[in-house]
C-alpha cells in the first residue's frame, strides 16, 4: 500500500495548503465585499460619495490583504520573510513606476485638497464632464456626450481646474448687440423686464447690463444673470428664446455683421443690384 | 376680509371616467379618473400675481394653454373613487420684498400681514398615496445670503406688508401670515424685505375658509440680536382656525431659533 500512502502524504504536503489557501481567499473576497458593503451602507448618510467609496476601498483591501497573509503563511511561507522580499520589491518597483508613485501621491494630496468630489461637473482644459471616481492614480470624468475620460492625478495637481459645482448659483454672462440708433436705456429696461418675468432668473443677486464698447456693427452690452445650478441650462436657453422675442416685439434691432464697401474715388458706395436667382 | 372665500380643499368623489376643474388663483387644475389611473392636468398660464378666481370642481373645462400646461398620468392596479386636495406651502422659506421699504420706530410694534401662495397636494384613495405638489403661482427664485456662496435658494415675492386686516384682500390660493415686530433696540428698524420659512410653518384656516400659519414674533433687540417665536396654533387673529395641514419640517428649538435669525434683514 505504498501508492495510497504516497497519495495521502502529497495530498496533505502539497494540495491540501493549496485548496485551504484558495478557499481562504475565496472567503476573504467575500468577507471583504460584504464588510466594505455594509459599512458604506450603514454610515451613507454620514459621507460624501467620495468618502464612502475611499472607505469601501480601505476596508475592501484592508480585509483582502489580511486573509491574503493568512493564505500565503497556509501555503507554507514565512510572513516575516515574505514582507522582507516584498520591501525589497517595493523599492525595486518603485524605482522602476515613478510616474505611477508620482500620480499616488498626487492622489493622495488631491484627496487631502478636496479641489472636487465624486458628481461635481468640471472641466480640465478642453475636458468638462461629471466626475466618477477619484482613484489613487487617476480621475474618471464622464463628457456630456457619454464618453469616459481618464485624467491621471499627476496632470490635474498641474493643471488649472474649474469645479462648476461648487457653489449653488451661477451667473451666465449674455454678450448682446443692438443697432446703433436703440435707446440703450429702453434696451436695458426690456432686459431687465424679461429677467424678471422668467422664474428661473434669480432676484438677487440683481442681473446686470454693462455697455462693453462701440462694436462694429453694434453696441456690444453685457447682460448677466444669476441662476440656481440645477437650472443653469435652462435658464440660458429661455432667456435667450425670450430677450430676442421681448426684442422683437418692441422693434430693437440686433444687426448682424455688415461692412459697407466704397470705390477707389472715396465717395460712392459702389453700386450693386439685387436678382431674383 | 373684502370677501368670503369658500373651502376648496377636502375629500372629493369620483365616478369612473368622471373629470372636474378647479380655478384656483391663476392655477388651472383639472383631474381625471379611469379604471387603472389618474390624470393629472395644471396650467400657471398667467402667472397673474393679483387673479383672485376660484372654481371647485366645475364640471366645464377651463383653456389649459398647450405651451404652458402640464399633463401627467399615475397608473394603479385599480383607482378608488376618493381624491384628497390639501393645502400645502412652499418647499423652500420665501423672500417677501416691501413695496415700499418701512421704518419701525424705537420701542413701537406692528403686526404685518405677509403672504404666500398656496401648493396644492393631491392624494389619492384610502391609503392616501400622493400623486403630486402643485404650486398655485410660480415664484421667481432668489438667493437669500450674505454671499453667493452661503445662503439658500427661496422663492421671491412682493408684499404690501398689509397692517390692517380689513385690507388684505381675497385671494383663495394665499396664505396669511401675522408677523408681530416689536423694536426694543435705540435705532429705528429698517425693513425691507423678510424671510418667511415656509416649509417650517403649518396652515390653519378659519370659518370663512381663509388659509392662516402660526403668528412670528420678531423682537429686534440692541446690537442687532433678533428673538423670534413662533407661535403655537391657530394666530391670535382668528383663535377658532382649524389645523389643515402640518408644516413640511419640524425644527428643535435650537434650530429654529438660527434659522429665524435672518428672518429680517435692514
Amino acid at each position: 500500500m505504498i501508492f495510497p500512502d504516497l497519495m495521502e502524504h502529497f495530498y496533505k504536503v502539497h494540495v491540501e495548503p493549496i485548496i485551504w489557501a484558495m478557499l481562504l481567499m475565496m472567503i476573504g473576497f467575500l468577507v471583504a465585499r460584504l464588510v466594505s458593503t455594509s459599512l458604506v451602507k450603514s454610515m451613507i448618510k454620514h459621507l460624501t460619495p467620495q468618502q464612502s467609496m475611499l472607505l469601501k476601498r480601505i476596508v475592501f483591501y484592508l480585509i483582502v490583504a489580511l486573509f491574503a497573509a493568512s493564505a500565503v503563511q497556509e501555503l507554507g511561507f514565512q510572513i516575516g520573510a515574505f514582507l522582507g522580499a516584498a520591501g525589497i520589491l517595493t523599492v525595486a518597483i518603485g524605482i522602476a513606476s515613478q510616474t505611477s508613485m508620482s500620480n499616488i501621491i498626487s492622489g493622495v494630496f488631491m484627496i487631502g485638497e478636496k479641489p472636487f468630489e465624486v458628481g461635481h461637473t468640471v472641466r480640465v482644459g478642453d475636458t468638462q464632464g461629471e466626475i466618477l471616481s477619484i482613484d489613487l492614480l487617476s480621475v474618471k470624468i464622464r463628457t456630456p456626450d457619454n464618453t469616459m475620460v481618464r485624467i491621471p492625478n499627476e496632470t490635474l495637481i498641474k493643471s488649472s481646474i474649474i469645479n462648476l459645482s461648487s457653489f449653488p448659483i451661477r451667473r451666465i454672462d449674455l454678450k448682446i448687440g443692438v443697432a446703433y440708433k436703440e435707446d440703450l436705456e429702453r434696451v436695458k429696461q426690456v432686459l431687465f423686464d424679461v429677467a424678471y418675468k422668467n422664474p428661473l432668473s434669480l432676484i438677487e443677486p440683481k442681473p446686470s447690463f454693462l455697455i462693453l464698447g462701440f462694436g462694429e456693427s453694434a453696441v456690444d452690452l453685457q447682460f448677466s444673470v444669476w441662476g440656481s445650478r440645477p437650472h443653469f441650462y435652462e435658464l440660458k436657453n429661455t432667456i435667450q428664446v425670450e430677450i430676442k422675442k421681448a426684442f422683437e416685439e418692441m422693434g430693437i434691432e440686433m444687426p448682424f455683421p455688415s461692412r459697407t464697401l466704397y470705390t477707389s474715388a472715396g465717395i460712392n458706395v459702389l453700386p450693386t443690384k439685387l436678382t431674383s436667382s | 376680509m373684502k370677501k368670503k372665500p369658500t373651502k376648496w380643499w377636502g375629500t372629493f368623489h369620483f365616478e369612473e371616467r368622471q373629470q372636474l376643474y378647479w380655478e384656483l388663483g391663476p392655477l388651472l387644475l383639472g383631474i381625471k379618473r379611469l379604471s387603472h389611473e389618474w390624470h393629472v392636468a395644471n396650467d400657471t398660464q398667467k402667472n397673474d400675481l393679483e387673479n383672485s378666481s376660484l372654481k371647485i370642481a366645475s364640471e366645464t373645462s377651463p383653456t389649459f394653454t398647450k405651451e404652458t400646461s402640464r399633463h401627467n398620468r399615475y397608473f394603479f392596479h385599480k383607482t378608488e373613487p376618493s381624491l384628497h386636495l390639501i393645502p400645502t406651502l412652499a418647499d423652500r422659506s420665501q423672500v417677501s420684498r416691501a413695496e415700499t421699504p418701512f421704518y419701525l420706530p424705537v420701542d413701537e410694534h406692528v403686526t404685518i400681514y405677509v403672504s404666500s401662495p398656496v401648493w396644492v397636494r393631491i392624494e389619492v384613495g384610502d391609503k392616501r398615496l400622493m400623486l403630486d405638489e402643485i404650486p398655485s403661482l410660480r415664484l421667481s427664485d432668489t438667493w437669500y445670503g450674505p454671499n453667493t456662496r452661503e445662503g439658500e435658494l427661496c422663492y421671491s415675492s412682493p408684499t404690501f406688508c398689509r397692517t390692517s386686516l380689513a385690507e388684505l384682500p381675497f385671494r383663495p390660493h394665499r396664505v396669511i401670515s401675522p408677523i408681530i415686530i416689536q423694536n426694543h433696540s435705540k435705532q429705528p428698524l429698517l425693513i425691507e424685505q423678510l424671510s418667511l420659512p415656509l416649509p417650517f410653518l403649518s396652515i390653519y384656516a378659519d370659518m370663512n375658509g381663509n388659509l392662516w400659519t402660526e403668528e412670528i414674533l420678531v423682537k429686534n433687540e440692541p446690537h442687532h440680536k433678533n428673538t423670534i417665536r413662533q407661535g403655537k396654533g391657530a394666530p391670535s387673529i382668528v383663535p377658532s382656525a382649524a389645523l389643515v395641514n402640518h408644516a413640511r419640517l419640524h425644527l428643535k428649538a435650537h434650530n429654529f431659533m438660527t434659522l429665524f435669525y435672518s428672518l429680517l434683514t435692514d
